[in-house]
């Protein structure tokens, strides 16, 4: 019972420290600091980018297949592109991200700024007159804001590529054609919208979380590692929780199918 | 943790500081802890019979009757004393009595449980953040290992100060930061990356990066630590040369003798949360108090034990 | 610069297949020392097991419920709910949670739960030196921390591949009470779609990734390198690789399945 009794004695904490982050970005702190967001930014694109799409189309393969023998079983196996554009879409990308994010970007923050912290650069930062938050945890979450909503429609281009091979090059009893129509038929714009707000929920609460444990380290390397290790268990159950909440609410009981009035 | 964490669990309003000369009767309020670092039938404090000597000018830095816990480690239990403006002043005592937690009081990144610290006369810890961020730029501040940021190199690292807080052009910057490394002897190494610096070099080039903004007063915490002797008489000389050159009120943190003998103007010893003794460092050298004679010699026999 | 273009292209992907090399030898040790005699590491295992135990099953039960009642549940009973077809979620379910969702959020969780702890652990032990200093007293480290690790993970990963099955289920029940749908039918469908094959495919899939979990694991933990960074980076890049390494592993899996075994894609 440590675990979840750790993390209720840190939600109050945590949930200070997001409030006071994200504040600060909507007061534009961290264009003080506009060079160092970009820094971020870039480091974000070029670190995390290929495997997060990795992740996206190998889960886009397992998607497809999965779908095709579900349909053929159900024996509509030209339909097997509603399964893609649901599951891959709605379900399946944001989960993937979400994975891939706090296993990459989360738990890559606390190991960075927790060293930091324990090498007191982050107490050179404050003598030196610098707010140590902002520079180091705003300008963090404007990078991710501005640089994900791209990088997760580009995952989610992935993983409809890959449903697609799985589907109709490697199964191969859906003509691409006919894939496409059933698949575009059950598309429709506001999916895609709130799938990738689903995404950014996810990616705000592990960048967050990730500042947290990293801002807030002590303890030497092992402190960082252990802080790593938390940090990981709190963004793992968040993101399946974020992930039910945005279902319930964006698609709740109103399917948004084409057929059946 | 920002100021306003740390104002808000430390406390409200510092109380009314009161000046208490060394020569008083050690208080009773005790702490429990430092009972089991005495041996048996002593009183803990019965060797801080030592006095605050004058140093002859005026007092950059003030502690009055400081005390700090860390939950139930006290670690300060009235620190009274003054930092002179112009010297090279060492803080030295055994390792863990809360040398490194008196520099952060210093700059504000702690606060004390009970007692004040001046700075030039204002009080550090009724500070507003502004105030705050105004009296930490009169500090450069050299952290054990230096400190760097890892992700800039050396030319960056140093240069940074004067791009965050000051207008000066590219040019202008250049010229403090080139000067600066030359100074400290690393004109060399202005595109290394931290992590590709030995530590003596590290130390360096934080101790340059501490310079630039030429503050009045330079913190450096244990800055001998990891270094051999040759390494450390050499930092000792460095930091004799600059304070020769830009004048100010040095403060070192150490439990290194040799360079106490060759640098300190000012001493003050540390034990046990409180001090022992200060005063110049010529008439400690001679101090007739047995631990104070016991620690600058290097004895094993003495009031200090292994505890 | 082609030479620092071709470097910089090279030495990563270099390093990364060094580190697999490696870490399929570790494996290769690990079997191994796991069947030679002697067998000290009884203790340890059952250390070890608990330890997991006690460490994911909340989170886990948190993940599967939600998963379950989020991503199959609504999503799926939607579409069925259009057909009129509510009944048969039950043996959607049976593709959903038996099959995929089951074995891979059991995964996700012990690789970021249990699979951080044990290479912060390890990490922080050699970075304090104890590694050196058991090897230095005749101690193997691989018989007597991986080899443990190995088989309690991959045994705990098992076992709890059927708690997150069943959680799963109940997200399903809860889905359907959304859609105000008689239970009876979800599980009348859902057993009778419910193959041995399916049960024991996803039993045997959760344990080999349990074994790619400790692998790599320990592997992380073993070599983490020194400074501030270096135990946090090795759980960083440790949890990267097992994600990866179960979700590829999971496809291929799934594909020889399902070519293998066609009839249980029947749904009846």
């Amino acid at each position: 019972m440590d675990v979840p009794r750790d993390w209720l004695s840190s939600m109050g904490d945590i949930a200070k420290f997001s409030g006071r982050v994200i504040a600060e970005v909507f007061e534009g702190r961290a264009f003080h600091f506009f060079g160092e967001t970009l820094r971020q930014a870039g480091i974000l694109i070029l670190g995390s980018a290929i495997v997060i799409w990795g992740l996206a189309f190998i889960v886009g393969l397992t998607c497809g297949i999965e779908g095709a023998y579900f349909n053929r079983a159900v024996g509509a196996p030209a339909y097997a592109g509603v399964f893609s554009a649901w599951c891959d879409l709605r379900e399946a990308m944001p989960y993937a991200f979400g994975y891939m994010m706090s296993a990459k970007v989360g738990t890559g923050l606390v190991a960075e700024i927790g060293a930091m912290r324990i090498s007191d650069e982050i107490d050179a930062l404050e003598v030196m007159g610098i707010s140590s938050l902002t520079f180091l945890c705003t300008t963090r979450l404007l990078a991710a804001w501005m640089v994900l909503p791209f990088m997760y429609i580009a995952a989610v281009g992935a993983g409809f590529f890959a449903s697609y091979l799985a589907v109709v090059q490697q199964i191969g009893e859906v003509s691409s054609g006919g894939f496409f129509l059933i698949f575009w038929m059950f598309q429709n714009p506001p999916d895609l919208l709130y799938s990738t707000i689903k995404g950014m929920a996810m990616a705000t609460v592990i960048v967050l979380v990730g500042c947290y444990y990293g801002y807030t380290a002590s303890g030497g390397p092992v402190g960082v590692g252990t802080a790593t290790a938390k940090s990981m268990v709190l963004n793992t159950v968040l993101v399946h929780l974020v992930g039910m909440l945005g279902t319930q609410i964006f698609w709740g009981t109103n399917p948004r199918a084409p057929i059946g009035g | 943790m920002t100021d306003d964490d740390r104002r808000d669990d430390q406390f409200e309003q510092p109380p009314e500081p009161t000046r208490r000369a060394m020569t008083d009767e050690p208080h009773e309020d005790i702490p429990s802890n430092i009972h089991d670092q005495t041996r048996e039938g002593q009183h803990p404090y019965q060797w801080h019979e030592g006095v605050n000597r004058e140093h002859g000018s005026t007092d950059a830095v003030e502690f009055i009757d400081v005390k700090k816990s860390f939950g139930r480690n006290t670690v300060l239990n009235g620190l009274n004393f003054g930092i002179p403006e112009g010297q090279i002043s060492m803080i030295i005592g055994p390792s863990g009595t809360g040398k490194s937690v008196c520099i952060k009081h210093m700059v504000g990144l702690l606060y004390p449980d009970e007692g004040d610290v001046l700075v030039h006369g204002e009080s550090v810890p009724s500070m507003t953040d502004d105030q705050l961020f105004d009296m930490r730029k009169k500090f450069g501040v050299l952290f054990q290992d230096g400190a760097l940021f890892g992700s800039m190199n050396v030319y960056d690292n140093t240069a940074f100060p004067l791009r965050q807080h000051t207008d000066k052009g590219e040019d202008e910057i250049e010229e403090i930061v080139s000067r600066r490394l030359r100074e400290v002897g690393l004109s060399g190494a202005i595109d290394k990356m931290p992590n590709e610096l030995s530590g003596g070099m590290r130390k360096r080039a934080g101790f340059a990066r501490a310079l630039v903004l030429d503050p009045h007063i330079v913190l450096f915490d244990e800055p001998d630590s990891g270094l051999d002797p040759v390494r450390t008489a050499l930092l000792c000389e460095l930091i004799q040369e600059v304070h020769a050159e830009n004048g100010g009120a040095y403060v070192v943190i150490t439990h290194d003798i040799m360079s106490a003998r060759r640098v300190a103007d000012y001493l003050a010893v540390l034990w046990k949360g409180r001090i022992v003794e200060s005063g110049p460092a010529s008439e400690l050298f001679n101090s007739p108090n047995q631990f104070v004679r016991q620690f600058l010699s290097g004895e094993a026999r003495g009031p200090l034990g292994m505890e | 610069m082609v030479r620092a273009v071709a470097d910089r292209a090279f030495l990563p992907t270099k390093s990364l297949l060094e580190q697999v090399g490696d870490m399929m030898i570790l494996t290769g040790k690990t079997l191994l020392s796991a069947v030679r005699p002697p067998f000290p590491y009884g203790t340890e295992f059952v250390q070890q097991f608990l330890f997991m135990l006690r460490l994911c099953w909340l989170p886990l039960l948190i993940s599967t419920v939600a998963f379950g009642y989020g991503a199959p549940g609504l999503q799926a009973g939607n579409f069925l709910v259009i057909f009129g077809a509510i009944d048969r979620l039950g043996g959607f379910f049976v593709l959903a949670s038996i099959r995929e969702f089951a074995p891979f959020v059991t995964a996700i969780i012990l690789a970021g739960v249990g699979g951080t702890a044990i290479t912060a652990d390890l990490g922080a032990r050699k970075i304090r030196e104890e590694l050196d200093a058991l090897q230095v007293l005749g101690v193997d480290p691989i018989k007597n921390l991986v080899v443990p690790r190995f088989l309690a993970l991959m045994i705990v990963t098992g076992l709890f591949n059927i708690f997150a099955l069943i959680f799963g289920i109940l997200g399903g029940v809860l889905a359907t009470l959304t859609f105000d749908a008689p239970l009876g039918p979800f599980f009348s469908t859902l057993l009778s779609n419910a193959t041995t094959t399916d049960l024991w495919g996803s039993v045997l899939k959760t344990t080999l990734f349990g074994a790619i979990i400790a692998i790599v694991s320990c592997y992380k933990g073993m070599t983490a390198s020194g400074g501030a960074e270096g135990v946090g980076r090795a759980v960083n890049q440790g949890v990267v690789i097992e994600f990866l390494g179960i979700f590829a592993f999971n496809y291929v899996f799934t594909q020889t399945l399902l070519a293998t075994h066609p009839e249980i894609s029947v749904i009846k």
